[in-house]
């Protein structure tokens, strides 16, 4: 059986497409790290002596990670006060760079300053609202630390798994309806562990070069910004970054809980992607077509207005590209039965593993039954 | 061993690619002639269970050979017509890759590949991409594949395509010293390769099979109806058109013709021994004119 999953990565893998496509994959990850991690990164402002001091790079990321060690901990109207005042730019200076103070909450002075985005006005000033005001009650649990690191690495990381669902789909489009287009399936159909373990070998060698290619690419991307970042800011709250993407979420999350929780929803996404695109490989006349159909069905819930759809909107959430996405999956609230509390997306599993199994079932069984022509 | 067909039918939309047929195999090798659409290769897809039947069964030593599955698909070996390749495996890979398909244990898969790849004549470009092999090669390779699991079962479609006659005559020794205790079926055009090797023939007509038997019986059948006549080579032309005529030659101002007919063709006409083309041209010479 192993010989047989080796032969089928193999063939996956050998393809002059899917190495283009993978070189592709690498370069943009290459373009994303050298954009967004090195040389900037992270970027520190401020005013000292009249004069607009900048840093960026290693310098500005040390910078953030002290201003977020002064103000580590509860999230406090004290604390905003405090971190309001700091930063505060004079208008003196900022006119004398030619910066308009009118809009000076546009100016990131650093990380900590543009999470409280909600506390000041465009001119930087407190805008008299309280942490119960703008968070209600989660404000009470909401935890001030250094999570810029994690959340852009959250960033990158799901805008290039989601370019890595598309090259999956053009990986496993082939799996099985390259056989039919290429005239081997008669061979392979007439081989004793043609219909049976041959079939499985194909759905096992599609899963696992998912899991491996993902699993590369988030180690990558885990090892080049745990090198820039370090690891700090772990217990910092996701609601408080200068990252928007994840405000919306409504129960207490720090980072260590977001990027865990981001692991299972891309684990999950991708063997829910694989099991779809085995079957329709399976089920498919022709490569081709396997290829469109799959991408379509991973690319559409991007164009539909599911807010509109009303009570589909909550299955919905568990497509795939929608649950690599993470901010609605994660924006979406707890659940409660009773005095239980479930956060939705454990149930990621489950319909994970009822895709796995229904989708590798119908695969085999439509490859065995396929009509060589 | 036994493979037997009852009342096979394969229907395609309102067309009837085998229609109603019975067959009955024993030991020995099989040609399977037809003219193009015959249904021959319908009739080997049903044999190989890569296409269910429309009605009809088809029994390998009693047992319907869909519920056999994997012990069936243990017996047999198949050449499709067009068969494909990965153009990124050697023709070694692609041996290993077909032995594991056929369950064949790692260690057996080596040798068996290797002294197949001999037998055919292409140990020396084992490792080459099949991508660059050359027609005949590939049909090689095919054969070769088909026989990996030394089956009991070989179905050939064409599987003297592309190659040269050379090659043809290896391949036919290769089936004929194959072929000792096993059900070999092969269907093919180029219908001296059947006649030297099949010990019976099944002529096959728009679904049905129209003449089974050995060659000589089945020779018996169009015995006084194959003729050679000499006519004036200005004649030849507008003979050709109205006779079924097997094969033409110029000798001097005559030209020699050999005239399939049931009656006799044209004054002068001498009757000779028929042979499985003459056959062929007898059941087939309409179908080609459609």
């Amino acid at each position: 059986m192993w010989q047989l999953i080796i032969f089928e990565i193999q063939k996956l893998m050998g393809k002059k497409l899917t190495l283009a496509c993978l070189l592709g994959m690498a370069l943009m990850e290459a373009v994303m790290i050298a954009n967004y991690i090195y040389p900037r990164g992270e970027a520190v402002q401020y005013f000292q002596e009249g004069e607009l001091m900048t840093l960026d790079g290693k310098e500005g990321i040390e910078a953030a990670q002290a201003i977020a060690e002064k103000y580590q901990g509860p999230l406090t109207d004290a604390k905003v006060q405090d971190i309001l005042a700091e930063f505060d730019m004079e208008e003196e200076d900022m006119k004398s760079h030619g910066l308009d103070p009118s809009i000076e909450g546009m100016y990131t002075h650093n990380f900590l300053y543009a999470s409280l985005k909600a506390f000041y006005d465009g001119k930087g000033v407190w805008n008299g609202m309280t942490v119960g005001e703008v968070y209600g009650e989660l404000g009470q649990d909401l935890n001030v630390g250094y999570s810029s690191g994690w959340i852009s690495m959250l960033t990158a990381l799901l805008n290039t798994l989601i370019s890595l669902g598309c090259v999956l789909i053009i990986i496993l489009a082939p799996l099985f309806a390259e056989e039919y287009t290429r005239g081997t399936d008669a061979l392979i159909l007439t081989g004793a562990y043609g219909k049976s373990k041959c079939a499985r070998a194909k759905i096992i060698a599609g899963f696992l070069v998912t899991l491996g290619l993902v699993e590369i690419v988030i180690l990558t991307f885990a090892a080049v910004y745990l090198l820039a970042y370090g690891t700090a800011g772990l217990e910092a709250s996701v609601q408080v970054s200068d990252s928007g993407a994840f405000r919306n979420v409504s129960y207490p999350m720090n980072c260590g809980q977001a990027v865990l929780f981001a692991l299972l929803m891309w684990f999950t996404a991708s063997l829910v992607l694989t099991a779809v695109s085995v079957f329709v490989s399976a089920a498919a006349k022709s490569a081709f077509n396997s290829l469109v159909i799959s991408f379509v069905l991973f690319v559409l819930p991007l164009f539909i207005n599911w807010e509109s759809l009303g009570a589909l909107n909550l299955p919905a959430q568990f497509l795939p590209i929608r649950q690599m996405r993470l901010f609605e999956i994660f924006a979406c609230p707890l659940l409660h039965a009773g005095s239980l509390e479930l956060n939705l997306m454990w149930l990621s599993i489950p319909l994970a593993l009822a895709a796995v199994i229904l989708g590798s079932l119908y695969a085999g069984r439509a490859f065995a039954r396929h009509q060589v022509v | 061993m036994e493979l037997r067909v009852e009342k096979l039918t394969k229907q395609y939309g309102s067309k009837i690619a085998v229609n109603r047929l019975d067959l009955c195999l024993h030991r020995g090798v099989y040609g399977l002639l037809g003219a193009n659409g015959a249904g021959k290769t319908t009739l080997m897809r049903l044999l190989c269970d890569i296409q269910t039947p429309t009605a009809g069964e088809i029994f390998c030593d009693g047992q319907e050979i869909h519920r056999m599955g994997e012990r069936y698909r243990n017996l047999l070996g198949y050449l499709p017509q067009d068969f494909g390749y990965y153009p990124e495996f050697s023709a070694f890979k692609f041996m290993l890759y077909m032995s594991a398909v056929k369950g064949l244990s790692r260690a057996c898969a080596r040798q068996r590949s290797l002294e197949l790849l001999e037998t055919v004549g292409l140990l020396e470009v084992k490792d080459k991409k099949v991508k660059t092999f050359s027609g005949g090669m590939k049909q090689r390779l095919g054969i070769a594949q088909a026989m990996l699991n030394n089956p009991e079962i070989l179905i050939l479609d064409e599987p003297t395509a592309g190659l040269d006659p050379k090659e043809r005559v290896k391949f036919r020794n290769l089936i004929s010293s194959f072929a000792a205790d096993k059900i070999v079926l092969l269907s093919t055009h180029i219908v001296s390769d059947v006649e030297y090797i099949a010990g019976e023939i099944l002529v096959m007509k728009k679904g049905t099979l129209v003449h089974t038997g050995r060659p000589e019986e089945i020779l018996r059948e169009i015995r006084g109806k194959v003729w050679e006549c000499r006519v004036p080579s200005n004649q030849a032309e507008r003979l050709c058109q109205s006779l079924n005529v097997g094969n033409l030659r110029t000798e001097g101002e005559e030209t020699v013709l050999r005239v399939i007919s049931d009656t006799l063709p044209a004054p002068g006409a001498r009757e000779v021994a028929p042979n499985l083309e003459d056959l062929y041209l007898y059941y087939f010479s309409d179908e080609d004119a459609k």
